[in-house]
């Protein structure tokens, strides 16, 4: 058994024996300073640790350290975190570019779905989610078609709507009925140009709260988000140590 | 609050420490028997059960009590709470010795400790004074920071700074002095003190005996 009591080394305060008098300690440094009072600051310091400690600590700054211990700094995670409002107006641009930047397609090698890459939707993306107010079919265009017929079906092939359009895009009917999984699929006019429903998509149209939770849980986002977040932080640190 | 050991207890110390201004014979010892007792208990509370320890510290704090006491020529207040704060802090000093470990490496200055003029202790000291202020320092706010570097570096005068700090008085500066030397003094981890050769330089007259 430790015959002593622990103590935590760094936490053992010393008292000042003469309080009064330690409380005036920084009048021992000034020249001009009553000899009588100087030797009784001596007198005090050769009996008080807590005020021979600080005596040590101010003479021990003026001829041990140099102003290169003044000039570095390691960095400290806590001072990272001054830099709140330079960060946090970061992470919120990240987070309005993952919303409002089209989502990227994840289908393997970039490819869509159809064996031809040169007539495919580009939006929505496989398994984008859209809001049910809007939203809006693009592809790209194919040589000699004259216009496109679209077609939206439910996941088990229910036929639900069709529209047509001359241009390489067409919006969607914002009814309210419309949410939930979708297939759509787009044919050029005339229809022999290419394969009946090749150029397709699945998709969901959804509440806002579900196109926000799509778009931040997308692969591409989180690595958007992280990607900015460690650059702030990274940034951060080198300021600090400057 | 603690009793005295009797009613009349600090009477007694007031005579003995009369007695004691005035150089008669056995002033001393009857002050040490009379501070010894809550002296004792104030060894307890911090030793427990090494005794020697105790009785050690207890030694050390009558021994610079008393040179105090005859320095001064005079004392105002509690005697007997100023020795028990001598006590304590003497306690509390072995306490954080006992928890440092030599750092300094002497492999490389054989040379030097040859010719008798290189004392280990006092480098080692000395360097871990140098390491924990370098220490402390890096963890201090950038406002002390600078105070401290333009005051005991810079050698900047308190009035310079009272003007560039925008502060009305001197005092002013004198109290954020004290502030920030009170934060570096608690980050700062603990170091041999009284044994610091910045300080034995200045009051050399009480420099304990090196050690062999």
């Amino acid at each position: 058994m430790n015959p002593t009591k622990s103590f935590p080394e760094n936490k053992i305060e010393f008292e000042c024996v003469e309080p009064e008098l330690g409380a005036r300690l920084s009048e021992y440094a000034d020249p001009g300073l009553d000899p009588a009072l100087r030797l009784r600051f001596e007198q005090h310091l050769e009996i008080c640790h807590a005020c021979r400690e600080r005596v040590v600590i101010e003479r021990g700054l003026g001829e041990i350290l140099t102003e290169a211990d003044f000039a570095s700094r390691p960095l400290r995670v806590g001072r990272v975190f001054h830099l709140w409002p330079a960060s946090g107006l970061a992470l919120a641009a990240a987070l309005v570019l993952a919303i409002l930047l089209p989502p990227q397609n994840l289908l393997p090698d970039d490819r869509y779905r159809g064996d031809d890459d040169s007539f495919v939707i580009t939006r929505p993306v496989e398994g984008e989610v859209l809001g049910i107010d809007g939203g809006a079919l693009r592809w790209t265009e194919l040589e000699d078609a004259s216009a496109y017929r679209i077609s939206l079906m439910s996941v088990e092939g229910e036929f639900l709507w069709e529209g047509e359009t001359v241009t390489a895009s067409l919006d969607l009917p914002a009814e309210s009925e419309f949410e939930g999984d979708f297939f759509a699929a787009v044919e050029p006019v005339p229809a022999d140009l290419h394969p009946p429903r090749e150029t397709s998509v699945a998709f969901r149209r959804g509440s806002a709260w579900r196109v926000l939770g799509f778009r931040m849980g997308h692969p591409h986002s989180a690595s958007l988000l992280t990607g900015i977040a460690a650059l702030v932080l990274g940034f951060a640190a080198i300021l600090r140590r400057r | 609050m603690r009793m005295r050991d009797n009613p009349d207890q600090g009477q007694q110390i007031h005579k003995a420490l009369t007695r004691f201004f005035k150089g008669e014979e056995g002033a001393a010892n009857q002050l040490c028997r009379l501070l010894g007792p809550s002296l004792s208990r104030v060894a307890r509370s911090q030793f427990c059960q090494d005794h020697d320890a105790g009785e050690d510290a207890i030694q050390d704090s009558l021994i610079a009590l008393l040179a105090f006491l005859k320095r001064r020529g005079i004392f105002e207040g509690d005697l007997q709470a100023f020795a028990n704060t001598v006590l304590r802090n003497r306690c509390r000093d072995i306490h954080r010795r006992r928890g440092r470990f030599p750092t300094v490496p002497v492999e490389d200055r054989e040379n030097e400790l040859a010719t008798g003029f290189f004392d280990p202790l006092d480098a080692m000291i000395r360097e871990e004074l140098s390491t924990g202020l370098r220490s402390a320092l890096r963890h201090l706010d950038d406002a002390c920071r600078d105070l401290i570097q333009r005051l005991f570096l810079r050698d900047e005068s308190v009035e310079t700074l009272r003007l560039d700090l925008g502060l009305g008085s001197v005092q002013a500066v004198y109290f954020r002095k004290d502030r920030c030397l009170e934060k570096l003094r608690k980050l700062l981890n603990p170091a041999t003190f009284d044994r610091s050769p910045i300080v034995n330089s200045r009051f050399s007259s009480h420099r304990k005996p090196r050690r062999p």
